[in-house]
């Protein structure tokens, strides 16, 4: 009787174990699905940024809170010319529709 | 004695490890029907499981090796973009390698693309892609799945949308089996799934993704 609950036992731990190593493995393929599309997203913004006249560079992060399920971005934009204020607004607006967090630096300063 | 008792715990093992991952992993790719043709939505409302019956081919299998010098200078070039991390637009004609290994390379190939708009509704528009996934061994071409992307989207500046991205794969090979990953992403400009291909010795996951774009109002389809 004594070895049967040893072994009883045993196939808990064994199935407790599994379901631990499970999850941290899921968890970490998740955790990297989220790392590679925040590249992703932040290559996209780069290239609609880059493509927009009067802006030479736009380097874009992308980072993924998982605990509030949000996306935020920081922007930084080189421009050859000033932008204004309203133009400013709307690419702050285009960002908002993504991003809960967005930081737009341009030139140097945060805008 | 000594041999059943480790004949017991070696069942009580495979029990244990069996259980578990049964009742962790519901799409349990081994266990699916090669028949099945599952589609997934995604959308910012509600998600849709609509599953279809679809067809399935088999074809032979071989244990060539293929490294990068086999591969053509184009896709080498694609291929190293895409193991970079890179996202990926294929338009109609084009492929890209997305793993190598000694088994030979997988690669992706753009077989159509369109968008259509309603002209009922003229600001919605509905884009479409299709892609073949194949596995290359030395120079035989074998036809692992397709998958048909259709996404819906609200063409209107700053205030355009997607509204929802489908993706449908359909297997062609019983050595290779599909399944969509539960992750997923609906963003309002961007929507993406997983792809996960798996067969006896590898595993792959392969990113279908369709982006909105304010400033040009377009739509594009993306990889990684």
């Amino acid at each position: 009787m004594k070895k049967y609950i040893i072994a009883l036992a045993a196939i808990v731990c064994l199935f407790l174990i599994s379901v631990s190593l499970y999850k941290v493995s899921a968890n970490k393929r998740e955790q990297s699905k989220a790392e590679e599309y925040s590249e992703y997203l932040s290559q996209i913004v780069e290239d609609d940024f880059t493509g927009i006249n009067g802006i030479e560079s736009a380097k874009a992060i992308v980072s993924y809170d998982k605990a509030q399920d949000q996306y935020s971005v920081e922007l930084s934009l080189i421009t050859d010319e000033d932008i204004s204020e309203d133009q400013v607004e709307i690419y702050k607006s285009v960002l908002r529709k993504t991003y809960d967090g967005v930081k737009l630096t341009i030139n140097g300063v945060i805008r | 004695m000594r041999i059943k008792k480790i004949l017991t715990m070696a069942l009580a093992t495979a029990l244990s490890f069996g259980m578990a991952s049964s009742m962790l992993v519901p799409n349990t790719v081994y266990a699916k029907e090669l028949t099945e043709t599952v589609s997934e939505d995604v959308s910012n409302e509600s998600l849709d499981d609509n599953k279809t019956v679809g067809t399935a081919e088999t074809a032979g299998t071989a244990t060539f090796s293929m490294d990068r010098s086999q591969m053509t200078e184009e896709q080498r070039n694609k291929y190293d973009q895409v193991l970079s991390g890179e996202r990926f637009e294929l338009k109609e004609g084009e492929s890209v390698v997305i793993a190598s290994d000694d088994e030979g390379a997988i690669s992706i190939k753009c077989v159509g693309s369109r968008t259509e708009t309603n002209l009922a509704r003229a600001s919605w528009e509905t884009s479409y892609q299709n892609y073949e996934i194949y596995k290359t061994i030395l120079d035989k071409k074998t036809l692992l799945a397709t998958v048909a992307l259709e996404c819906t989207w609200y063409k209107n500046g700053i205030d355009g949308y997607i509204q929802n991205l489908k993706g449908t794969y359909t297997e062609k090979n019983s050595a290779w089996l599909c399944s969509w990953d539960d992750t997923k992403s609906a963003l309002p400009h961007h929507h993406a799934l997983w792809l996960n291909l798996t067969s006896l010795g590898s595993s792959h996951s392969v990113m279908f993704a369709a982006d909105y774009h304010a400033f040009n109002e377009t739509l594009t389809f993306g990889i990684q």
